[in-house]
């Protein structure tokens, strides 16, 4: 299981993390951010993390 | 602390660049880098010049360096050759690196002094507007070429190559893993090593070419992006405007530095 | 008493450099500095110093900058095409506050000019070459043994006020053989810039409230940010208005308010003084050899010999104004001294500007038949 978490004032709404997400976590925010709509799904792949250009994307282990 | 963050001056986030720009993307791959080599910090000296990339040094804590337009890797040269124990990390853009900053970079590549040379290349002057720079690929579009671009572009890592460097590799934002990587390599490298970064510009590169969203600008980057290996079976007129991306040379090779020092040894003995 | 050599006055400058901590050089050949480079690589390996040879001389004075950082003492040298080329990268010298030293042996220009004629027409350039207000210490030497001494003092002075620091020689300086004497080790007076103290997080390296900021080394526990951008007491870029003003006026002031302790001139003859020669480099010679033969013949001559050309020595040029009947002022140039010897003078002292740029010196007859004559520039 996997926590994603946004540090919502860092994000510019560039979703480039649903664009790289294999698993449609992500959705397009309406007030420009992105949108975490199916953590359940993550499968911890990191991809949303490393193309984030804004380092506001965490996606760690759930203990 | 293994993580990042522990290079990452937090206080100055968010970034000052634009929404969707690479640059973010190359800083986190080389702040990983650093973290994965638990580098000491106090033994990093960034070198930046002038344009956005330029001004990743506000968000790295270690010492830093700011220079003059065009000319990181002097500065960098002098900051390293001084203190060889130094980690000395050059950051230039295309313009910096490669257009203005062309001369330096041959220079340094030949010289083979102990520098990690990270160029993002996004096909543009960004800072100053969108203006065509030495890597503008062939008929695109920018603020100072309305009506086409009619210049050929450097293929820079193959100038890097040429003038003698012992690593160069070259990658995207995409490839952000194959990016940490080779980013590492680079440092683990003792000697001239240089690793281009191709990378979005929306904004400016972007908007001039129809792909003004960060997504459209990305993929047209990964789209044109091929290998070593691909780029062998590809004629010339096949491989304009695509992205060759890979490993272009990894050797041994006695760094400025140590060369330097047997000339210290014989100037000492007197000979 | 130290080493009585016979050298010329670039190889002067090497020695000083080196006795004076200078531990790497990064330069461009260029007529007629070339010596200089010569000899720096030749001495400074022998002392686990450095040379290298940069691609131009942009990427030199950007290379010197770095080194010092690192906590290297830094020269290059050049002359005027080169000195041109140095000026951006000399800025971010001034803005960042990097102690180093800049040697301009100046030919006769403009542009390629006559590379082997000398010249004196670099002296508002050293000043003013690099955009945007700032202070600069400028010394000139006149012989070879000021050569070697005036090195040590630029590096000390660069070191005092992290600065950086011109050297103006000229042609006939730079490629004069005299006698030099070196002095021993324990004679020298060598001072490093100050390194900070007190919590790592708290270093400032332009906190200068209590005097000129200590200056970190890459690579020491003091995290240093250097930037050329408008920065804030940590260096990182900022452009808050009052910061900013304030930060300007500091590079200047931090010259202008210890004028006492950087201007050196030398008084020669001025006692009884009715006609006053003001010479520096070269014609600084000239100017000695016409007192000598004026007093002879019965003149009262002296001498002021600028050796920091800037600051300006203001307050010795007032004194030399303010007492004598003619003020001579002899130069390779069409007259750079002689206007801010002319902003001086209250007293409506006469001036005469003796000039010559045809690639040769000021004879000394030159000046002589200057003295007394009715011409008023």
């Amino acid at each position: 299981m996997w926590k994603v978490s946004l540090e919502e004032d860092y994000c510019k709404g560039c979703w480039l993390c649903k664009w790289v997400c294999p698993k449609n976590v992500f959705e397009e925010g309406t007030v420009g951010k992105t949108i975490i709509q199916a953590e359940n799904q993550c499968i911890g792949c990191q991809q949303c993390v490393i193309h984030c250009p804004d380092f506001a994307l965490k996606v760690e282990a759930k203990e | 602390m293994s993580s990042y963050e522990h290079y990452l001056n937090k206080d100055k986030l968010p970034l000052f660049w634009c929404r969707g720009c690479g640059n973010g993307i190359v800083l986190q791959a080389i702040l990983r880098a650093f973290a994965e080599r638990q580098l000491d910090k106090k033994k990093i000296v960034v070198v930046t010049g002038i344009g956005c990339w330029g001004k990743a040094d506000d968000y790295i804590d270690t010492h830093t360096f700011h220079g003059t337009h065009g000319r990181a890797l002097a500065y960098a040269t002098g900051i390293k050759l001084a203190n060889p124990e130094l980690t000395v990390v050059a950051l230039v853009g295309d313009g910096d690196g490669a257009t203005i900053g062309g001369n330096h970079l041959i220079h340094a590549a030949r010289r083979n002094v102990d520098i990690t040379t990270i160029m993002v290349n996004n096909f543009t002057y960004g800072m100053t507007g969108g203006q065509y720079s030495g890597t503008t690929p062939d008929h695109f579009l920018s603020t100072t070429s309305a009506y086409g671009h009619v210049e050929k572009p450097f293929d820079v890592s193959q100038l890097v190559v040429a003038a003698g460097a012992p690593y160069v590799s070259r990658t995207t934002t995409y490839h952000a893993r194959q990016l940490e990587k080779y980013i590492g390599e680079a440092l683990d490298r003792q000697n001239f090593s240089f690793v281009e970064a191709i990378s979005q510009c929306p904004v400016h590169f972007g908007r001039s070419n129809q792909m003004a969203q960060p997504v459209e600008t990305l993929a047209w980057i990964k789209e044109n992006t091929i290998s070593v290996q691909q780029s062998m079976k590809l004629t010339d007129e096949e491989k304009v405007n695509k992205f060759v991306i890979g490993n272009l040379v990894d050797r041994e090779q006695e760094d400025y530095s140590r060369r330097y020092q047997k000339v210290q040894e014989l100037a000492k003995r007197g000979v | 008493m130290g080493k009585i050599s016979f050298v010329q006055g670039n190889e002067a400058i090497v020695m000083g450099a080196i006795d004076g901590g200078a531990r790497f050089y990064a330069g461009y050949p260029i007529t007629p500095s070339s010596e200089i480079a010569e000899l720096a690589s030749l001495r400074l390996p022998a002392c686990d110093g450095i040379y290298v040879q940069m691609e131009d001389e942009i990427s030199s004075m950007a290379a010197i900058i770095g080194a010092s950082l690192s906590g290297m003492k830094a020269f290059t040298a050049t002359s005027g095409p080169g000195f041109s080329l140095m000026q951006e990268n000399l800025g971010v010298g001034l803005m960042g506050e990097v102690p180093c030293v800049i040697v301009n042996i100046q030919r006769s220009g403009p542009s390629t000019g006559m590379a082997t004629k000398p010249a004196q027409g670099d002296v508002m350039q050293a000043r003013w070459g690099t955009h945007g207000d700032h202070g600069i210490i400028v010394l000139c030497p006149s012989s070879v043994q000021e050569c070697y001494e005036l090195t040590i003092e630029a590096f000390n002075l660069s070191e005092a006020f992290r600065i950086p620091v011109v050297l103006l020689g000229d042609e006939i300086i730079g490629h004069l053989k005299e006698k030099l004497e070196v002095m021993e080790p324990e004679e020298i007076k060598i001072i490093n810039r100050k390194q900070p103290t007190g919590p790592l997080s708290e270093y400032k390296p332009y906190d200068h409230q209590n005097g000129i900021a200590p200056l970190a080394n890459y690579g020491g526990d003091y995290l240093l940010r250097v930037t050329g951008s408008m920065h804030d007491a940590k260096g990182h870029a900022n452009n808050n208005p009052q910061m900013a003003e304030n930060y300007i006026r500091h590079l200047s002031d931090k010259v202008e308010t210890n004028k006492e302790t950087i201007v050196i001139t030398k008084k020669h003859g001025l006692e009884d003084a009715e006609c006053v020669i003001v010479g520096y480099g070269c014609t600084a010679r000239s100017a000695l050899a016409a007192m000598e033969t004026g007093r002879k013949r019965g003149l009262k001559i002296g001498v002021l010999q600028l050796v920091t050309l800037w600051p300006f020595p203001e307050k010795e040029v007032q004194e030399v104004l303010s007492q004598a009947k003619q003020i001579i002022v002899p130069e390779l140039n069409l007259g750079q001294v002689v206007s801010e010897v002319k902003k001086l003078n209250q007293w409506q002292t006469q001036i005469v500007a003796v000039n010559r740029v045809d690639g040769k010196n000021i004879h000394p007859d030159e000046i002589l038949s200057a003295i007394g004559e009715a011409r008023h520039v």
